[in-house]
């Protein structure tokens, strides 16, 4: 019997992965841990080892392709074998793919993430969803107790979605334009809607043919259209405001100049300020738990535990690891996390698990010359903080004009959950911590309030 | 030498003289005898080389009793036969089939039947246990033990109703004769005076166990005295000797003399089956039986007295050798039966149209909304039915337990003796087995019998003859019978007579293939489906509600059907679909006048048949409402409404918008207290809260 080379799942989110390349060839000898093959989740890579020793027979699969995790794609067997798999890849629908993956796929939510429950929908309800093209995710439950989504449900979501003519209905199916992706804001979608839509994209798509200048040409898919996308959920979910304002960073310029005098050569490095406002900020989220939380649909949930997600840039899309229970950790220990985070989201070793589940997320333009922005909320979190460049400004200072190192802090924040006066009051105190960063050595263990 | 042939030639002419039988046959005796030991002995080689199938139970040795008592009967006769029917089925066929050709066919048709073939007598349906050619006067072998002796009854009650002089012969073994079956048929055909033969072959063995361990009697024949009939003991090896005791006793029946009781005691040279090592027999008594074998003793006396000649003799077993070959090559050549034969022959077709249920459906409506049709009980609608089939048709006749003077139990049947007398409405023994039996050989014989069983919780002792003989013949026959019966029995709760007179056991008679089931709830309802039941071809068991025989409706005086297998939609709603049956029915309409008090409106659909089942109805409702609750009498264990769940799931799925809900009776034997039985049958307040639960 030939064992199976299969996808296995990297993470509790991970369904599908794209093959990077494949690094051994078809009817080659492979030991136990040869290297196979490379794959790309959302926001990792992995590489996929031999389980067994043998000729490696592959799947009909390229580079490229997305697969389902748990996806047979090659066999380690005899010369004489071929590839064969029960599990083609065309027999994976949605359906049966849950079934196989159970039971490791039974979301287990980790005490500190919530995630959603199964979706309990009559069969009658279902196959409604199906006809009006209405998501289940979106409907809001009314049978038995709450919990089971009727048919009443699904005419009560779908008459608040516009209603289509069967025409228009039939002219965009035969073109491809998925029901949802229109927004068109009308009660009713007719056959003029639809041609309209067609003709602006035809349009479009023919002044582009007639472009030659741009350069390279890519569509957007893989990492960047899960960013794309994840951005434009927030955008979409979330009612943003942003407040700045000004913090002297004078006390914290001199404490990290201290700090790498005193450990760089002991601990191998020196905390950065990205370290020393990560620590600050979690300080403040404790005090003030209400911007410490993670909305869903009608339910925001506050936590009593810090999980900061820190924004990094990457050669392959911008990448929010989360720094678990921040609170629990010394600077030090607060810091190498954050190090070996990045290192492994830099590398695409990081694991999906370590990518998701924050509760606050800073983001640091500061190193690009950068004063003030608008970062985007990391939704389901409902707030996000923008750190700019420390510089040296002239700012009055007892009285006088002096040159101080200054910083502008940008704090967006879900107007949906808090209001402007909480928020306004959080972003006071992580300046009153950055002016005076000896009072975090005692607030961050909770002992003042 | 010269005196033996001289005596043995003085002793065959006797018994020829005295029963009128030529030399020619006697020849024809031989022949099929012959013929039958070569088909079983091949079988019996098909069988050990694995090529034949299924068991077979050979008759080798015991040919003289077919063939002799076959051979005392007219060709317009009939015959019942046994699991052990080959010899039965080939005397028969040989009998009625007048040329070479035609004994040839029947011949290879039984071969071929044996081997499963498309081409066999029942088209491969039935196999070496069920041969049967009703249509020549061949009711039949079962593969139940005693299971033809009531049928072969009921055949015989047709022809002294019908007023034939037709005779029924029955076989059966030693075995059967300890058989409740045994006891009430013979019981019954005696006090009718009934044209039937009981012939039963003692081979000695049920199976394993001899006679002396089955009866303390050393003669089956002496229980004759118990049913006040002639009882007599013949040589089984012998058919001469066989012919004319059953000549005897045909004669008897045809004159209207009533039945005997035949024992013939043989033996048969192989085992029960092919898998019996016969560790019950010693090598010396199969020894002292073969020496007597009816072929060679027959043989040789014909070659002593000069009437056989060496040289024909070796013809006659060269000709039927080559006739065997044919059949067994004609059997290999025929085809196997198409698979989707596997779905035909079940029922009969039916006697309604489209016609017929859109003319009904008018009706229905005119019942609904004309208040000037007259109303009348359940009980007289039941009577009216009976009586316009009866007049209707001759053939139909009333039998069961109190039907006649007495009127039924709940009398529906009261007053028809008065107009069609006591043989179409007849009182009989309570022996529940053989008034099923009786009925499904009647049925089979042309007539349309309507059986009453007094209680549903009574139907179980007649089980074996509805439903393995009566429901199943059309379609181990090949088709080729009908069964046109119709038992009309009552169940349901509701008098406080506990848990032998109170039972719904609808599903007991569902689950069997090639019965109809029926239980309506309302005076029309009744009569229209009662008259169709009598006029269809197929067995019906019509099950009537003790506590709506005085309930009242609207009933037109015009002769009108209902056709089986069309529900009712007694009360339209749009929330809830409610499904249900006889006397829940009523319930059920309660409840969704009370729940229209709270905005719940309820569709009350009533199924009036469970079979057919009108499964389309009910999935209509359901793309409407999107919620069945199921009502139902029966104990919730495996009662019908789970049936009806099974067909919405596959059928309806996604148009459920809850889960199915089902009200029955709790696992309990039906209470005697009113208190308990209220608690275990369906109450009005549970069908209320079934459905607003399935709203919730």
């Amino acid at each position: 019997m030939a064992e199976e080379v299969f996808i296995p799942k990297f993470g509790q989110t991970v369904e599908e992965v794209t093959i990077i390349e494949w690094l051994a060839e078809d009817g080659s000898l492979v030991q136990p841990g040869d290297e196979l093959l490379r794959v790309e989740t959302d926001k990792a890579i992995f590489t996929i080892e031999a389980p067994s020793s043998g000729v490696l027979h592959r799947g009909p699969y390229k580079e490229g392709d997305i697969l389902p995790i748990l996806t047979v794609v090659a066999t380690i067997g005899k010369e004489n074998e071929r590839f064969e798999s029960n599990e083609q890849r065309s027999d994976y629908s949605e359906e049966s793919y849950k079934q196989t993956s159970s039971p490791e796929s039974i979301e287990v939510p980790p005490s500190s993430v919530p995630t959603n429950d199964k979706i309990f929908a009559s069969p009658r309800a279902r196959r409604v969803a199906r006809e009006k093209g209405i998501p289940l995710e979106s409907i809001k439950p009314s049978g038995a107790g709450g919990r089971r989504i009727i048919e009443k449900d699904v005419l009560n979501a779908a008459a608040r979605k516009p209603k289509w003519t069967p025409l228009a209905q039939k002219i965009a199916e035969e073109a491809g334009i998925s029901i949802e992706s229109l927004e068109i804001d009308k009660a009713r979608i007719t056959k003029e809607d639809i041609l309209n839509v067609l003709e602006k994209s035809q349009n479009v798509k023919s002044s582009e043919k007639f472009d030659d200048t741009f350069v390279e040409r890519t569509s957007i898919k893989g990492i960047r259209a899960l960013i794309a996308e994840h951005l434009r959920v927030s955008v979409q979910e979330t009612a943003r405001v942003t407040l700045t304002l000004e913090a002297d960073a004078s006390e914290l310029v001199s404490l990290r100049s201290k700090l790498k005098e005193r450990y760089e050569s002991l601990w191998g490095f020196s905390p950065s300020y990205l370290d020393l406002i990560g620590k600050i900020v979690t300080t403040a989220l404790l005090i003030h738990p209400y911007m410490n939380a993670r909305s869903y649909q009608d339910i925001v949930e506050k936590y009593h535990t810090v999980n900061l997600g820190i924004a990094v840039d990457t050669e392959r899309g911008l990448m929010v690891p989360v720094i678990r229970g921040a609170e629990k950790l010394s600077l030090r220990k607060f810091a190498e996390t954050l190090r070996q985070l990045i290192n492994a989201a830099r590398q695409g070793t990081i694991s999906p698990d370590d990518l998701q589940g924050g509760t606050f997320t800073i983001t640091n333009l500061g190193n690009y010359d950068i004063d003030v922005f608008t970062p985007i909320i990391n939704y389901p979190e409902i707030a996000i903080l923008g750190i700019g460049r420390i510089a040296n400004r002239v700012v009055p200072y007892n009285n006088e004009i002096a040159i101080r190192p200054m910083v502008i802090l940008s704090l967006v924040f879900d107007h949906r959950l808090v209001d402007g006066a909480p928020a306004a009051r959080f972003l006071q105190e992580i300046k009153r911590l950055i002016e005076d960063p000896t009072l975090w050595l005692i607030e961050s263990i909770g002992e003042v309030r | 030498m010269q005196t033996k042939s001289i005596r043995m030639l003085e002793e065959i002419s006797a018994q020829m003289e005295e029963q009128g039988i030529t030399r020619q046959e006697l020849l024809e005796y031989y022949r099929q005898m012959l013929e039958i030991r070569l088909l079983e002995d091949q079988i019996a080689t098909l069988l050990s080389k694995g090529v034949l199938r299924g068991a077979s139970h050979l008759y080798a040795g015991q040919e003289a009793v077919a063939v002799g008592a076959i051979a005392a009967l007219r060709d317009d006769d009939l015959i019942t036969s046994t699991h052990r029917g080959h010899g039965h089925a080939h005397a028969h066929g040989d009998k009625v089939a007048k040329s070479a050709e035609a004994k040839q066919e029947h011949y290879n048709r039984m071969m071929a039947e044996v081997l499963g073939k498309a081409t066999g007598y029942c088209k491969g349906k039935g196999g070496s246990m069920h041969i049967a050619d009703v249509s020549h006067g061949n009711l039949g072998a079962t593969g139940i033990v005693g299971g033809n002796i009531p049928v072969a009854v009921g055949a015989a009650l047709a022809q002294k109703l019908m007023a034939t002089d037709r005779v029924v012969l029955c076989f059966f073994g030693d075995g059967a004769s300890n058989t409740g079956n045994f006891h009430e048929a013979l019981n019954m055909a005696s006090l009718w005076n009934l044209p039937v033969v009981f012939v039963v072959e003692n081979n000695l063995y049920a199976m394993s166990v001899p006679w002396k361990k089955a009866s303390k009697l050393e003669n089956i024949a002496d229980r004759a005295v118990a049913y006040g009939i002639p009882g007599e003991v013949v040589d089984g090896m012998d058919v001469l000797a066989i012919r004319g005791v059953v000549a005897k006793a045909v004669e008897r029946a045809r004159n209207g003399l009533g039945p005997t009781l035949i024992e013939a005691k043989t033996y048969r040279y192989y085992g029960h089956s092919h898998s019996d090592p016969r560790v019950y027999r010693t090598k010396d008594e199969e020894k002292y039986w073969r020496e007597r074998d009816p072929i060679l003793s027959l043989r040789s006396k014909m070659l002593e007295a000069g009437l056989l000649k060496p040289e024909e003799s070796t013809a006659i077993e060269e000709n039927a050798k080559k006739k065997l070959n044919l059949a067994l090559r004609f059997s290999e050549q025929s085809p196997q039966p198409l698979p989707e034969e596997v779905d035909t022959d079940v029922y009969a077709p039916p006697k309604t149209t489209i016609k017929d249920k859109e003319y009904e459906t008018i009706l229905r409506q005119k019942v609904q909304t004309d208040s000037s049709i007259r109303q009348i009980t359940y009980a007289a609608a039941i009577q009216e039915a009976l009586r316009e089939e009866m007049r209707r048709d001759e053939r139909v006749f009333i039998f069961g337990e109190d039907v006649g003077l007495y009127g039924g139990a709940y009398g529906a049947t009261r007053g028809l003796i008065d107009e069609f007398g006591e043989w179409r409405v007849i009182d009989t023994p309570i022996s529940e087995a053989t008034i099923g039996g009786a009925a499904v050989g009647a049925a089979m014989a042309g007539m349309r019998p309507v059986a009453e069983i007094m209680y549903v919780d009574f139907t179980p002792l007649a089980m074996d003859q509805i439903a393995n003989q009566g429901a199943k013949n059309r379609y181990m026959f090949g088709g080729k019978t009908t069964v046109p019966l119709v038992i009309r029995t009552e169940g349901g709760a509701g008098r406080a007579i506990a848990a032998h007179h109170s039972q719904s056991l609808e599903a007991l008679w569902t689950h069997f293939p090639g019965i109809y089931v029926v239980m309506p709830a309302t005076p029309y309802d009744v009569k229209g489906l009662l008259k169709a039941a009598i006029r269809d071809d197929n067995p019906v068991m019509f099950i009537e509600h003790k506590m709506l025989y005085k309930e009242k409706g609207p009933v037109p005086e015009e002769d009108y059907i209902i056709p089986l297998g069309v529900a009712d939609i007694k009360r339209k709603g749009k929330h809830v679909t409610l499904v249900t049956y006889s006397r829940m029915v009523l319930r059920c309409l309660e409840a969704a006048n009370i729940l229209a008090e709270e905005g719940i409106d309820v569709e009350v659909i009533d199924l009036r048949c469970l079979k057919p089942l009108d499964i389309e109805t009910v999935v209509e409702s359901i793309k409407k409402t999107g919620r069945f609750v199921g009502v139902t009498e029966a104990y919730e264990n495996t009662c019908f409404i789970n049936e009806v769940m099974a067909q919405v799931n596959e059928l309806a799925f996604d148009y459920l918008d809850a889960p199915m809900i089902r009200v029955a009776a709790r696992n309990v034997p039906v209470p005697r207290a009113e208190i308990l039985e209220d608690q275990a049958i369906p109450n009005i307040e549970r069908i209320c809260q079934a459905c607003r639960k399935v709203l919730e």
